[in-house]
């Protein structure tokens, strides 16, 4: 026997949850004055080490703290917790990205007026992360000269989503005949006018040009 | 990958939606952005998977795959973009300003019992 059937529109976005906790989350946020940013990139990008030197930098003139999204592990933590800011595991278990609820369940506890500037690091995946809005102000996507010039083709929708990327290790890049010119047209096939920073965690070149453009962001917030 | 979560998110929604308006749901329709990072054949095997331990085991998912579309700034106009590999407007070649569709993921319409 056939039913008879009939079409209810509805429209709604399918992760509604998420969306509605982010813009919560971003709220709150700015209601204490915290600037958010988020980094997300493939695993062994230089993330870490990134992030390490960055909050060294951040915390002479900020009061910063971060969060790591990790499968499993909690060796990043304890590495970013040696810059001795506040720094908390995110263990996502078999999730492949960081959720805005996972954010607020992180933050638990800590006394927002008492920040300025939160790092969240999302867990090693261009794919995954690109779809969960976290509440964050800046999102930025990392990739390694190591890993080829062609990587935002492979990956368009997380460097669509991003606010700058960021090419690490590039103290490397002769050593892998990186071609910066073809990696920037890359950047701008899938994101046309993407800000792109060229950094050595390693050496620190070119992370002051960051900071200061955190900062110009931070100023402008 | 992550459709399997997105799968479990959208019945939640579906569940809730169907108790709020007391219907009985025969399928769901949605559309998934070409820029949405959702891939759609993955997201209808996920929803085979999740949909089987729930209420919603007979219920059916259409879905629509949007293509993006940018906004050209040279030709003032909507335009379809040359690939999500490149950014470019199909018209005149030149760099699209910004993209209006293609990150869709979205519940439109329940297909319902009388
Ligand atoms: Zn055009």
């Amino acid at each position: 026997m056939n039913t008879q059937t009939r079409l209810v529109e509805v429209r709604t976005k399918i992760l509604k949850k998420n969306d509605e906790k982010a813009r919560a989350l971003r709220q709150r946020f700015h209601t204490h004055g915290v600037y958010v940013v988020s980094l997300v990139s493939s695993p062994g990008s230089g993330k870490t080490l990134f992030l390490e030197k960055v909050l060294k930098r951040l915390s002479s003139k900020f009061k910063v703290a971060a969060l790591v999204g990790d499968l499993a592990t909690e060796n990043d933590a304890t590495r970013l917790a040696r810059s001795g800011v506040p720094v908390r595991q995110i263990v996502t278990g078999t999730v492949c990205h960081l959720e805005a609820d996972m954010v607020e369940n992180a933050i638990d506890g800590w006394d927002l007026d008492d920040l300025d500037v939160l790092l969240i690091e999302n867990v090693g995946n261009l794919v995954c992360p690109a779809t969960y809005d976290l509440g964050e102000d800046y999102r930025l996507v990392l990739f390694s000269v190591t890993e080829g010039e062609d990587k935002p083709l492979k990956y368009p929708t997380i460097f669509n989503t991003a606010d700058a990327a960021i090419i690490t290790k590039t103290d490397l890049a002769t050593a892998v005949e990186f071609r910066e010119d073809i990696a920037l047209q890359s950047v701008h096939s899938v994101r046309p006018g993407l800000p792109v920073f060229k950094v050595s965690s390693k050496t620190e070149s070119g992370l002051d040009e960051w900071i200061s453009a955190l900062n110009t962001r931070y100023n402008d917030s | 990958m992550h459709e399997l979560s997105i799968a479990l998110q959208l019945i939640d929604q579906v569940q809730e939606l169907a108790h709020q308006r007391n219907v009985h749901v025969v399928a769901v329709q949605i559309q998934v952005g070409e820029l949405s990072g959702v891939v759609c054949e993955a997201l209808q095997s996920a929803w085979e998977l999740a949909r089987k331990a729930t209420s919603m085991s007979e219920v059916k998912l259409d879905i629509e795959a949007v293509e993006a579309v940018g906004y050209c700034g040279n030709c003032q106009r909507e335009t379809e973009i040359a690939s999500i590999q490149l950014h470019q407007c199909l018209q005149c070649g030149n760099w699209i300003e910004r993209i209006i569709r293609g990150h869709e993921l979205d519940i439109i319409a329940l297909q319902v019992e009388t």
